[in-house]
């Protein structure tokens, strides 16, 4: 899971493999200095926030927000997600695939085009006769939708359908789908 | 560092662009998370992480325990003397049991894992605890990561999976090589973790050094040669469903594997039963897709009121009939359903081959044995096409 934090927080695709090898790095040298009767994840995902940063001093990485508490708050949900019940990493992403199988056609369409494909958004919006910025609140609100779904939102976990199912109606109506 | 989109992937430099306007911090985390793990299921296979992972280790491991690979005759000798105070430090550790040095082995036979030779290991499968073991498998590795395990499936045919310079590959049952998803192949409770599958001793180590609890137990002999062993048990905090304790054999000279036992507690072994019970076969290669695709990858026309189960049951596509009238759902043409046979205690058939999957039951996943076993045997030299799926593909 390491690596998908890491996705989240740094911008640069091609400063992640090196960041990635300097946190194992690391984390290996201070092995010693980890408290064995904490968690692993948070005590690997601080080394790698703090190497982000230090990165991002020595213009090697741009990370994707400096707000301490949008950063607190992403290392909060990729702990909710390591310690829901059972699930491994793969399974997560197995469930996001199916989310993503359940979201509106519009919006799955999008996601695919601007994460599958890696176009543009302004691409996407030319060649679906679209505006720029509802390409880019639709991708948007399928991020929204699908943290939902993954229940990564624990504020909204507790109200999600007892299925964990999206809000549908709730979507198509942001969406203008109705 | 040139942040540029490159040629034909606009979007790596482009990230913030597909972001809308703030809204709030935690909004902003959960999208940052969701676009996290997008990039990671498009972009990051469990080959490249388990690769990316072993790399980092062992990157971790030259630069503290053995340099390797040095060019100018001044390194050299600071190779020499650093292999040398390796060697007087792994006596040290020799002679002692703190879980620190467990660690600092470990750390050194990963160091050390690209100078073993070719070797071949027996699997050994204790399907419960009580019963015989049974040797199911063998794994041959060589070096520069190349490797080949032969073994059975869930469903009792032969199962081959491979690495060479090319990639990981597996012959699938049909005869075919897959070389684009060749892990869906391996039997689940070869996953060791999201990272790592028991591909190799070296990839079970740098398991072991995250997320085990590690002490030296007691020295034993293998075919006559001192082994040091290793006893990691998985620590509380740790994912589910991997193996309880995990005991490794280290050659004391070599610091190779000779033999390395995974164990999985009978708690851990009735839940991956029930999880596969609920959950089928997550990766199954029969498995149906999750969605039809049209061409460029966009869904059909006739799906874009949203998935179908969602949508009002007047909005829904009638289904298709057959010549005979029948449906491909086994409905009749006027809705009603023909009645299942039932067998004599009165189960259907889905929950009769739930409870007695029996011999035509669908190949799935296997539940962790008891006790799993990678032991050194002796082999022949492999022919140098040894690792090539075109040696192991059925005449």
């Amino acid at each position: 899971m390491l690596i998908a934090y890491l996705r989240s927080t740094v911008r640069d695709p091609a400063a992640i493999d090196d960041l990635f090898q300097e946190t194992m790095i690391v984390a290996w040298r201070r092995l010693p200095d980890f408290d064995r009767t904490r968690p692993f994840g948070p005590w690997l995902r601080g080394i790698a926030g703090n190497l982000v940063m230090a990165a991002f001093r020595k213009g090697k990485a741009r990370p994707t927000t400096l707000d301490p508490e949008i950063l607190a708050a992403v290392g909060d949900r990729y702990g909710t997600l390591e310690r829901s019940s059972g699930d491994s990493f793969r399974e997560h992403l197995t469930t996001l695939a199916e989310c993503m199988s359940r979201l509106p056609a519009a919006m799955r369409e999008a996601v695919e085009l601007a994460y599958g494909r890696g176009m543009l958004l302004k691409h996407i919006a030319e060649s679906r006769g679209e505006m720029e910025e509802t390409i880019k609140k639709r991708v948007q609100r399928a991020r929204q939708a699908l943290a939902t779904c993954l229940g990564a939102d624990t504020r909204v976990a507790s109200a999600l359908r007892p299925n964990g199912g999206l809000s549908l109606p709730a979507i198509m109506e942001t969406e203008g789908m109705k | 560092m040139n942040t540029e989109p490159a040629p034909g992937n606009e979007f790596t430099g482009r990230f913030d662009e597909r972001f809308a306007e703030y809204e709030s911090a935690a909004t902003t985390a959960d999208e940052l998370v969701i676009h996290g793990l997008i990039e990671s299921r498009n972009r990051d296979t469990p080959e490249s992480q388990s690769r990316r992972v072993l790399l980092a280790i062992r990157a971790a491991s030259a630069t503290e325990v053995l340099p390797l690979r040095r060019p100018s005759p001044l390194l050299r000798i600071f190779a020499a003397a650093a292999a040398l105070i390796l060697a007087v430090g792994t006596l040290g550790l020799l002679f002692s049991n703190t879980t620190q040095n467990a660690e600092a082995l470990v750390h050194a036979s990963i160091a050390n894992s690209d100078n073993v030779g070719p070797r071949r290991y027996a699997l050994i499968v204790t399907p419960e605890v009580g019963q015989a073991p049974r040797e199911v498998g063998t794994l041959d590795l060589a070096p520069t990561d190349r490797m080949l395990l032969t073994t059975q499936a869930a469903d009792g045919k032969g199962l081959i999976v491979g690495r060479n310079e090319t990639g990981e590959w597996a012959v699938r049952p049909d005869g075919a090589v897959d070389r684009a998803e060749p892990r869906r192949a391996w039997p689940g409770w070869l996953h060791l973790a999201d990272d790592a599958l028991i591909a190799s001793p070296e990839e079970v180590l740098v398991v072991l050094a995250r997320d085990y609890d590690l002490n030296v137990s007691d020295s034993i002999e293998l075919n006559g040669r001192p082994q040091r062993v290793i006893v990691g048990t998985v620590r509380p905090m740790g994912p589910r469903r991997r193996p309880t304790e995990v005991s490794v054999c280290l050659d004391q000279s070599s610091l190779a594997v000779t033999r390395l036992d995974l164990r999985w507690s009978q708690a851990a072994i009735d839940e991956a039963k029930a999880h596969i019970a609920r959950m089928g076969d997550p990766g199954s290669r029969d498995r149906p897709p999750l969605r039809e695709r049209g061409p460029e990858g966009r869904a059909p026309e006739g799906d874009r009121g949203g998935p179908i189960g969602d949508r009002p049951r007047e909005y829904r596509p009638a289904p298709a009939q057959r010549p005979d009238g029948s449906r491909p759902d086994g409905s009749r043409p006027d809705g009603s359903r023909p009645e299942h046979p039932r067998d004599a205690s009165g189960l259907g058939p889905d929950t009769a081959r739930r409870l007695n999957p029996g011999p035509q039951a669908r190949p799935g996943r296997l539940p962790p044995p008891a006790l799993l076993r990678f032991e050194v045997v002796p082999m022949p030299p492999f022919a140098p096409d040894w690792f090539d799926p075109a040696v192991h593909e059925p005449k």
